[in-house]
């Protein structure tokens, strides 16, 4: 049994079917390039991984557990998810948004300090999200995304957004991760910035996997 | 870390963000300050009629106020797309639910102490011998709308026309919290005894409501 | 003995919907004889409210609405019954078959329910002079015709898409979990009724009961059958709507 693994997963939305058969698995410590045109389903792809949205159907298991069942709950703690918002409050401040998702996901304050530092966000902890530039927003984002150390780190054009430097400092960040055992799974354009050598490439499109390989 | 932290965790942020923006619990306090002066002047003055009908009033007053509150429990979540972060909480999302309920009916018993001001000063409801029962139907029926409030919100916030299809979907399921509440009210300010029956039905329908709301969240909580 | 027929026939029904939904397409065949069935009970319906039951004394020969309205009642309730189940089975097993009884048990109950809504005033003008009377039984019923709108309109607008079948499914429990407190609700808020009290506790005069009775389980049998109907045009639904999202992009 695959850590992540996908079988048969469709899920439609009305008359739209945006996932089509796919069936997928990856291992541990694997950096994964999830690439396609817009519209490919790899959003939605990403969003059903996160536990986001159910499947109409097919099984999806994280580390052994369907994430959808009741028992599989405490396996979502696992997941890390940066969907194409960055998921905060506008009215909190960062440091309260990370407090708040610590609290909801049972991760220690002093990790999210740790994660914070990191990611160069000390001078503007205490603002307002709804006063920050973009830039800011995403980095908060993918700092909530990282809480916690998941196992399983999805992103969606993570690159969005970033200056060069950030967007730098991103790419290191998930090699680190994947060589510390994580599997990270992005979906990005080609154009999006500097992506990292990725181990394996998922090539989308109208919602089925038609190219995984290594990544050229 | 356990449901019922995730459950404090939600209940203190929403009651922040409650706080911290004021304009949920702001525009209930001014919607039922407009609705009661204009009651004042339409209703006719004689204390005997102004008697008979407040409580009456009072609740039809609050079902509408609480809607206002009640159709933006997750608009704070909507806003940022931050649903995804309760959805994704690694732990049954019933939760959840009590969290959001939980400040719900903070919020409600605020709207309901001021609307009872309200009623003092622009219909002359005397609440002295009163408050108490008033005070337990409030906070039973705060709890029968919040519940019901808050699982209807959720589900309407995919949903296209949501202003017009939550009070829809909501005002016949809370008649029984209308009707029971402003009967009690109505039998504590007429200083007549206000039969034990009523006060189990009501806390029998919080309690079949609450748990309702918990045990189906985890399959209506989606993004 | 009238009772008994009707409760065995209400079980009966409730049973073999269920049975049927568990697959519709196969099972659907059984549907002609309870169509044939009921054909034969309004028959003997029809004749008995005309020819055996006997002309009320006092309301006259528009009491006889008594016998549409009366039966109307158990389809209603076993409508909300079955969005109750069905709304059950589709969260707990998320198969189509249960979200399919869960709607055809709207639909058809929703128009037992209009029934009773438009018959009840047709036999109130005459016999106490207003067209609506706020009474118990027809107000309860107003309450009852709302939440069935509101499921009705919450499928309606979410798009047909799972989350709709969901989220039916919980309007569907919640509601059908209120109607004791609806009932309790409006007798509460009444204090008096003028509806006449239940006859059955008066001891209604046998050939009454026995035509009320033939009713019951006639109207029961054809609500059976029209669900049964409707849930076979739900599976065809669902299968074109398959193959049209497989077939396309």
């Amino acid at each position: 049994m695959s850590a992540v693994e996908l079988r048969d997963v469709s899920k439609d939305y009305g008359p739209v079917r945006a996932l089509r058969d796919v069936t997928l698995s990856v291992e541990g410590g694997a950096l994964v390039w999830l690439a396609g045109a817009n519209g490919a389903g790899k959003s939605t792809l990403l969003r059903v991984l996160g536990s986001l949205t159910r499947p109409t159907r097919g099984r999806v298991s994280l580390f052994g557990v369907d994430p959808f069942a009741a028992a599989g709950a405490a396996v979502r703690g696992r997941v890390g998810f940066l969907g194409q918002d960055a998921s905060l409050y506008g009215e909190l401040s960062i440091a309260e948004n990370l407090r708040f998702c610590a609290r909801l996901r049972g991760v220690a304050e002093a990790d999210l300090h740790r994660i914070a530092s990191e990611l160069e966000l000390g001078p503007v902890l205490e603002q307002r999200v709804r006063t920050l530039s973009q830039g800011y927003r995403r980095r908060a984002g993918l700092a909530r995304a990282l809480l916690g150390s998941p196992a399983l780190l999805l992103l969606d054009e993570p690159w969005n957004g970033l200056d060069s430097e950030s967007g730098e400092r991103l790419t290191r960040l998930l090699v680190r991760l994947r060589d510390a055992g994580a599997i990270v799974l992005v979906a990005a354009h080609e154009a999006s910035g500097p992506l990292p050598r990725f181990d394996r490439r998922l090539r989308l499109e109208a919602g089925r996997i038609v190219a995984d390989g290594a990544a050229a | 870390m356990s449901g019922a932290s995730v459950a404090r965790a939600v209940f203190a942020k929403d009651l922040l963000l409650d706080f911290r923006t004021r304009d949920r619990l702001g525009h209930m306090a001014v919607f039922a300050l407009l609705v009661v002066a204009l009651l004042s002047i339409v209703v006719p003055a004689s204390r005997t009629e102004r008697l008979a009908w407040s409580p009456a009033l009072l609740w039809v007053v609050l079902l509408f106020t609480s809607l206002l509150g009640l159709a933006r429990s997750f608009q704070s979540e909507t806003e940022g797309g931050a649903l995804a972060l309760l959805v994704q909480a690694p732990v049954d999302r019933g939760w959840v639910f009590l969290g959001k309920a939980g400040a719900n009916v903070v919020a409600l018993v605020g709207v309901e102490l001021w609307t009872g001001l309200l009623f003092s000063v622009f219909l002359d409801v005397d609440w002295s011998g009163a408050w108490r029962a008033a005070l337990g139907a409030g906070l039973l029926g705060a709890l029968g709308l919040a519940s019901l409030g808050t699982l209807l919100s959720a589900m309407s916030v995919a949903v296209r026309f949501r202003e017009f299809l939550l009070p829809v979907l909501l005002f016949p399921l809370v008649l029984p919290v209308l009707v029971l509440a402003s009967s009690i009210t109505g039998a504590a300010l007429a200083e007549r005894p206000v039969p034990a029956l009523w006060w189990g039905v009501f806390a029998l329908y919080d309690w079949v409501f609450v748990s309702l709301g918990y045990l189906v969240f985890d399959y209506v909580l989606e993004d | 003995m009238v009772s008994a027929l009707v409760t065995l026939s209400v079980v009966l029904a409730a049973g073999w919907i269920v049975w049927l939904s568990r697959d519709i397409e196969l099972r659907a065949g059984s549907a002609r004889g309870v169509g044939a069935a009921a054909l034969a009970a309004l028959a003997l319906w029809l004749g008995m409210v005309v020819f055996y039951a006997p002309i009320e004394q006092v309301q006259g020969i528009v009491q006889k609405i008594f016998y549409v309205h009366i039966p109307a009642i158990i389809p209603t309730y076993l409508g909300f019954l079955l969005t109750a189940v069905g709304g059950v089975g589709f969260l707990r097993t998320r198969r189509e078959s249960w979200d399919q009884l869960a709607q055809s048990g709207a639909e058809v109950g929703v128009i037992f329910c209009s029934l009773m809504l438009i018959v009840g005033p047709i036999w109130a003008k005459p016999v106490w002079g207003h067209w609506w009377v706020w009474d118990l039984r027809l107000t309860s019923t107003l309450i009852l015709w709302f939440i069935y709108v509101a499921y009705l309109l919450l499928r309606g607008l979410a798009f047909g898409s799972d989350a709709a079948k969901t989220f039916t499914s919980v309007y569907g429990i919640v509601g059908t979990a209120a109607i004791p407190f609806v009932y309790f609700a409006v007798d509460l808020a009444q204090g008096s009724t003028m509806h006449p009290s239940n006859p059955a506790r008066e001891g209604l005069p046998a050939e009454m009961g026995r035509t009320a009775g033939a009713g019951l389980v006639a109207f029961v049998l054809v609500f059976a059958w029209l669900v049964a109907r409707r849930m076979e045009v739900a599976a065809l639904e669902a299968r074109s709507l398959e193959a049209r999202t497989q077939g396309g992009l």
